[in-house]
């Protein structure tokens, strides 16, 4: 998987202190950075480098100046549904989950914190019908209290994915979006055509983590409406729904280069968060500066590695430039 | 496998949440009899302190049903529609059926009272109020929500023919079943196409049954009191129903209507739905604008903030993006985003009218 990032103009990469290493963006021109993904098997393929890749811009062979693979620090965000489905009421629960030491979801997010190098961030986003940055002050979570609304249990989930994106990413380094949450979405508000729109032109990559038992649909008490096999006379409008849920998550998946795991445990969810990090870590990110090709509108992309037919390149699909 | 469940951190909470009155500060568990005596002297904190220790509300129903012929039907009707409200958030202490066989037996009494037409009416209302409001959580809706309303309507609608608020509830109770399956966010955000082949055999049934709901509120939009209401959920279907024309008709007069009448819930919902009638007709700008009067109306709601951020980053107006973004996720704005109520109608009115309810026991 990819991911593309635009770095229009940039002053000097802004290298996290502490590294020591290139600044792989410049002043002198545009440069698009992609976020490559190479596998054979389900083993990342390591030692590349810059002349190993091929690129196509729009269909035009473009030169691939750097080849970075593991260096740049990471941003990333970790959206955390804390709506009635989850088993955490409110924002409020949330909120005070640290401190009563009693969520597997405070487990998680301690292990993604130690999951993190020194350079990298973790920015936390708690969503229900609303999305609230999670503040860390003196140890504890601290996130603006919860209004009406989240006493009711409801989500934006696909909502506050899209408003993520829609932040951007620092020169210099790399943004995940990692998603927690048990799929039920029942408030998200963002129509279709620009919610695609946002997918497309933002430069990070979303990890889905679905708990629960079947892939896309819901907590325990939507997980039994959405059987298939149902008799109900709104039969095909449930099966509708439910797949719908699935779909949206490889949508958002597969337009952002990311991935999704459904089915997750609350024993699991620490390994897929840990397997997702090193995945990301394990890309390369390939830049180069565009040549022969126009400077506005939709560029796709497409990543190979010269003569090894048999690696898996999994890249984003293109990038937009207004 | 089960995830871990912090019961015990709710509960706690729950119980810290609690604002205990100081003359109920040893509650003890009582007979229904017993309840409804302090009830009927006008003890009401102290009732619901003692509602609040009820487990087997299967017994709490036995008794009352023993018990109600003795007691006045008009306090008797109220009293039983707060017990009923135990079944809403945040305290949801009762099953679904038990909370509405509660609200069958105050009908009874609230029938039998006679004292006027107008209490009766009143307590219909409240009544409609709670029966919305218990489908709070979408995973309840397909438990009954619609299905529960629609009979408990059309009773009153038999001794109110002409009630506007009855009539919208009856047409909202058509609709419940959408939001009920598809999930209202789901529902609009969704991909238009057919992504399987069942699919493509349940979406067109499904839009002609959401033009069909939009012509039962479009039957109401010259009702007053809720005329609004109606042509903005007409708007709403029809834009469902992929009619973004002739749902960009109804919500202008709907946004024009709510202005005039000071009535900023439905002046936001008007122009979200204009906003999200728009995008689909590839009007950005449009869009953008119509997202932005909404706020205009309802500054706290988010609904039209995500969307609005979206517009902004699809059409290249990044640092305008981000920064609704960022005021969004720092917000401390409290209260209710219409959005997130649209599905539970009347709901937003339970406490004002459960008010006017205890007033005329007074």
């Amino acid at each position: 998987m990819t991911r593309v990032l635009l770095a229009a103009l940039v002053a000097t990469a802004g290298v996290a202190s502490g590294l020591q290493q290139t600044p792989i963006f410049t002043t002198r021109a545009e440069v698009v950075a992609v976020d490559v993904a190479v596998r054979e098997g389900k083993r990342p393929v390591a030692g590349l480098m810059a002349n190993d890749f091929e690129v196509l811009d729009n269909g035009v062979r473009q030169v691939v100046t750097t080849a970075t693979r593991g260096e740049i620090p990471l941003d990333v965000t970790l959206i955390v549904d804390v709506s009635n489905s989850m088993g955490a009421p409110d924002l409020e629960l949330f909120m005070r989950a640290e401190s009563a030491g009693d969520a597997w979801l405070t487990e998680g997010i301690r292990a993604i914190g130690a999951l993190m190098r020194r350079a990298d961030r973790l920015d936390i986003i708690a969503a229900a019908s609303r999305f609230r940055r999670v503040e860390r002050v003196d140890g504890q979570l601290r996130v603006a209290p919860p209004g009406n609304d989240e006493k009711s249990g409801h989500t934006s989930l696909f909502d506050a994915v899209i408003a993520s994106l829609i932040l951007p990413t620092p020169p210099g380094r790399r943004r995940l979006v990692v998603v927690l949450s048990d799929g039920l979405d029942t408030t998200s508000n963002i129509p279709f055509p620009i919610r695609s729109e946002v997918l497309d032109r933002s430069d990070a990559v979303v990890q889905f983590i679905v708990l629960g038992k079947k892939p896309g649909l819901g907590g325990p008490a939507l997980g039994t409406s959405c059987n298939p096999q149902s008799r109900s006379s709104d039969a095909a409008l449930i099966q509708m729904v439910c797949g719908e849920r699935a779909w949206v998550f490889r949508n958002f998946a597969a337009r952002t280069a990311g991935s999704v795991v459904f089915s997750v445990t609350a024993r699991d969810f620490v390994p897929a968060l840990r397997e997702g990090l090193e995945e990301f870590r394990s890309r390369y990110v390939l830049t180069y500066v565009p040549s022969g090709v126009s400077l506005s509108g939709w560029h796709r992309i497409d990543v190979s590695v010269r003569g090894r037919k048999n690696y898996e390149v999994v890249a984003r699909r293109g990038y937009w430039r207004h | 496998m089960s995830f871990r469940r912090p019961t015990a951190i709710v509960t706690a909470i729950a119980a810290a949440c609690v604002t205990v009155p100081r003359a109920a500060a040893t509650p003890q568990l009582q007979s229904a009899s017993a309840l409804f005596e302090s009830y009927r002297t006008g003890d009401h904190a102290a009732v619901l302190t003692n509602l609040r220790l009820i487990r087997d509300w299967a017994a709490f129903v036995r008794d009352v049903e023993r018990r109600k012929e003795s007691w006045s039907p008009t306090h008797g009707a109220v009293f039983l529609l707060e017990a009923a409200a135990f079944a809403l958030p945040p305290n949801r202490a009762m099953p679904f059926a038990i909370s509405v066989r509660l609200q069958a037996l105050g009908e009874d009494l609230a029938v039998r009272s006679a004292t006027s037409g107008s209490f009766l009416a009143d307590w219909y209302h409240a009544a409609i109020a709670l029966q919305e409001g218990r489908a709070v959580g979408f995973d309840e809706l397909p438990s009954g929500w619609g299905q529960a309303l629609q009979p408990f309507v059309e009773r009153m609608l038999e001794r109110f023919p002409s009630d506007p608020v009855a009539r919208m509830a009856a047409a909202r109770a058509q609709e419940s079943r959408f939001f009920g399956w598809l999930g209202a966010g789901n529902l609009h955000a969704r991909n238009p196409q057919p992504t399987s082949p069942w699919e493509a055999r349940a979406l067109p049934a499904a839009r002609r049954l959401m033009l069909a709901c939009s012509s039962e509120f479009e039957n109401l939009m010259s009702l007053p009191q809720v005329g609004v209401e109606a042509r903005v959920r007409a708007g709403f279907w029809r834009l469902m129903a992929d009619d973004s024309e002739g749902a960009a008709r109804l919500l202008q007069i709907a946004a024009t209507e709510a202005r005039v009448a000071a009535d900023r819930w439905h002046e936001y919902l008007s122009h979200l739905f204009l906003g999200h009638a728009r995008v689909t007709a590839d009007d950005r700008e449009g869009a953008a604008h119509s997202y932005r009067s909404a706020l205009q109306a309802w500054p706290a709601a988010d609904s039209a903030r995500a969307p609005l951020a979206a517009v902004l980053f699809g059409s290249g107006k990044r640092e305008e993006a981000v920064t609704v973004v960022s005021s969004m996720l720092a917000s401390t704005a409290q209260g209710r985003d219409p959005w997130v109520w649209f599905p539970f109608g009347d709901y937003r009115f339970w406490s004002e009218r459960l008010e006017r309810l205890r007033a005329q026991l007074r």
